[in-house]
């Protein structure tokens, strides 16, 4: 496992860039003029889901991967490369490992997005499906990975994936200035708390904001009550669903972030929806809950500047069809009226 | 005004430094699943994620800012079917200039919003494209406006090129680059700019059969009038725009024409399986690409994703035509 010491910091997630930013050029950061003019406030769109992987977790699973390779010996990456994903990030490890001429397994819940199967199968990567939930899948990773000298990538107690991740905020806080509000959808928190993190550093004044699903929530409210709390989760955002909360991720988390807000299944579809038809994009379920988080709460953000990461578009058709058929938070002409 | 001075590579060189402080490079990105099918090495040019989703930005930026250095324009005047005209707004806006867009008055209603959200003035007149453009000339020499000429303007032809100059620089040893064609602005600029540094690389030029005024002016060597009526309005053209064509004979290495069915059935297939939401026009290199995919076999292909100005009814129109090929085959 990688090592783990102290939070990412600015430097650190810079220097993980630099590491990256061959294999993942810097995506995206555009203002968005009907998302703007909607929220009445200065709405900006990260698109992490225009990378290789159609999410942002390739940052996270190379930069490990790479310095893994690069410090070698027993810490080297082995006989071949151990994941556990509700997709995305077994598609970045596998896309990963591939570059690296590594043999991928990559274990995910039982029911997982059948795209998101298919695509870590076309990077090379060996599915195993198995557990109830992201939480089981990842221990049934671990031991596999154990019983094999496999190396695991280590999502949420990996420094090296944190900063990788966090490389988000670095492009950011390059390109724009005077952030108000950082709004990002939650997984098992890792993105969200090394961002919280580096634009902490970066603009003092930035609040980060994290998302989640009323119907999977464990993060979030773990965060608002301060402590860990096991909440079994189901979402239409099937990239936001976790069990528990993972240890090192967590205590970043509630570090840096600022506040914790959850949205319900009917704003997500409508949030996709609005996506499609105002901004132009595909985005996946769990890349769309920060804006309907947002939009529940725009008085709150009116005239401030803030910044909408679109963490991925790996959506199924179905998924896309559903959010269509769902009426959108607000329509391109209500936007622009 | 403008002069019809020709296009060149260091004129697109040029462009790409002055337009650079306003946009960033668009992604190139290999898809995995679009090589599968295909057994090639096939590449995305992804413009529609820019600030109006949309590669017109480019071309609109490099005149605009061009023509104040030269001639201290007060204002900038164009017709558009919507992307060139939301480009010229946007530009206008970030330069500090006053637009104003005629479209056609059945435009594309999603275009026509985002033009004035962008802080265009817009005017509707005329039952096509051609029709909208007289009446903007018109205007301009009424006003004193600087027409901005979408298809007979060097400067706007080396701004759209600047998208070729990205993809010439980031890709080695490509084999061919399909582009979707309108009035022919972006295929010529970009075309230029490829062959300018691959010289081997063929461009094909994709345009919709129900406006096929441009591939049949092409393969006739002299312009040729056609109706349109296709869903692609960014592939529309009625009369071929005298300097574009000249460069698209000069530049351009074959031209072909696919269907609105092709086109919708593209749409659906980059969103299953690249990820990527894109308006008709924008599935045109790949509609292209998939009837040519036996030449295509083994060989370094890029498909330019022109733009994603499209409505809600036409991506439910794509997701209910069944898509060139499924991403299931492509997986399994």
């Amino acid at each position: 496992m990688s090592g783990q010491a102290g939070d990412p910091t600015l430097a650190g997630a810079e220097a993980a860039l630099a590491t990256i930013e061959a294999h993942v050029p810097e995506t995206p950061l555009i203002r968005s003029e009907a998302l703007s003019r909607a929220f009445d406030a200065d709405i900006w769109l990260k698109l992490d889901c225009a990378t290789a992987t159609a999410s942002f977790k390739l940052r996270g699973a190379l930069c490990d991967l790479l310095r893994a390779e690069a410090r070698g010996g027993t810490s080297g990456l082995g006989g071949g490369v151990v994941a556990s994903s509700s997709g995305n990030h077994g598609q970045g490890v596998a896309y990963g490992a591939r570059l690296l001429g590594r043999s991928a397994d990559i274990f995910l819940p039982e029911g997982t997005n059948a795209l998101k199967q298919g695509m870590i199968r076309a990077y090379g990567g060996r599915v195993h499906v198995v557990g109830a939930d992201i939480d089981y899948a990842r221990e049934a990773a671990i031991r596999y990975a154990e019983d094999n000298g496999l190396y695991f990538v280590n999502d949420g107690i990996s420094l090296d994936i944190m900063e990788g991740a966090a490389t988000m905020a670095a492009e950011i806080a390059r390109r724009l200035d005077g952030i108000d509000y950082l709004i990002i959808p939650v997984g098992g928190g890792n993105l969200t708390a090394g961002c919280a993190a580096v634009i902490a550093e970066a603009q003092p004044g930035c609040k980060t904001i994290g998302v989640q699903p009323e119907g999977a929530p464990v993060i979030v409210r773990s965060f608002l009550e301060g402590r860990p709390l096991e909440v079994p989760g189901e979402s239409f955002a099937d990239g936001l669903v976790s069990r528990v909360t993972v240890p090192f991720a967590f205590e970043v988390f509630c570090r840096h972030v600022a506040d914790g807000w959850l949205c319900g299944e009917g704003p997500i579809k409508a949030a996709v929806h609005s996506l499609a038809e105002c901004a132009h994009l595909l985005a996946e379920p769990s890349g769309a809950a920060g804006l309907a988080a947002a939009w529940e709460r725009r008085a709150l953000l009116k005239g401030k500047r803030v910044v909408l990461p679109i963490t991925g578009g790996n959506s199924s058709m179905d998924q896309f069809r559903e959010a269509l058929a769902t009426p959108p938070l607000f329509t391109l002409a209500e936007a622009v009226d | 005004m403008a002069d019809t001075r020709l296009p060149d590579l260091a004129g697109i060189e040029a462009a790409a430094r002055e337009i650079a402080p306003h946009m960033a490079p668009t992604p190139l990105i290999r898809s995995e699943i679009l090589s599968r099918v295909f057994k090639a090495e096939v590449w995305l040019k992804n413009e529609t994620v820019t600030s109006i989703a949309s590669f017109k930005l480019r071309a609109a930026l490099a005149s605009l800012i061009r023509a104040r250095e030269r001639d201290g324009i007060a204002s900038a005047v164009t017709s558009s079917t919507g992307n060139h005209g939301q480009g010229v707004a946007y530009a206008g806006r970030l330069l500090g200039i006053p637009a104003d867009i005629f479209l056609p008055a059945d435009a594309n209603p999603v275009k026509a919003a985002m033009i004035e959200a962008f802080g265009g003035r817009l005017h509707k007149i005329g039952e096509d494209l051609d029709v909208a453009k007289d009446a903007a000339k018109a205007h301009a020499a009424a006003s004193g406006g600087f027409f901005v000429d979408d298809g007979d303007d060097p400067d706007l032809m080396e701004g759209a090129g600047t998208c070729g100059l990205e993809i010439a620089r980031a890709l080695d040893g490509i084999d061919a680059v399909y582009v979707p064609l309108g009035g022919s602005n972006f295929v010529s600029g970009l075309g230029i700019a490829v062959k300018g540094i691959q010289p081997d690389a063929r461009i094909i030029a994709v345009q919709a059969k129900g406006s096929p005024a441009m591939v049949e002016s092409f393969h006739a060597k002299r312009p040729v009038e056609r109706p349109c009526d296709t869903i692609a309005d960014g592939l529309m053209t009625r009369i071929p725009p005298g300097l574009a064509f000249r460069c698209m004979i000069e530049m351009v290495d074959d031209a072909m024409l696919v269907s609105d069915e092709a086109l919708l059935a593209g749409m659906h297939a980059l969103m299953e399986s690249a990820h990527v939401l894109v308006e008709p026009a924008g599935a045109a290199a790949l509609a292209g690409a998939w009837e040519r995919r036996d030449e295509i076999a083994g060989k370094r292909v890029v498909l330019v994703l022109s733009g994603a100005n499209t409505t809600t009814d036409l991506i439910r129109r794509a997701l209910a035509t069944p898509p060139l090929f499924a991403l299931a085959d492509a997986t399994a």
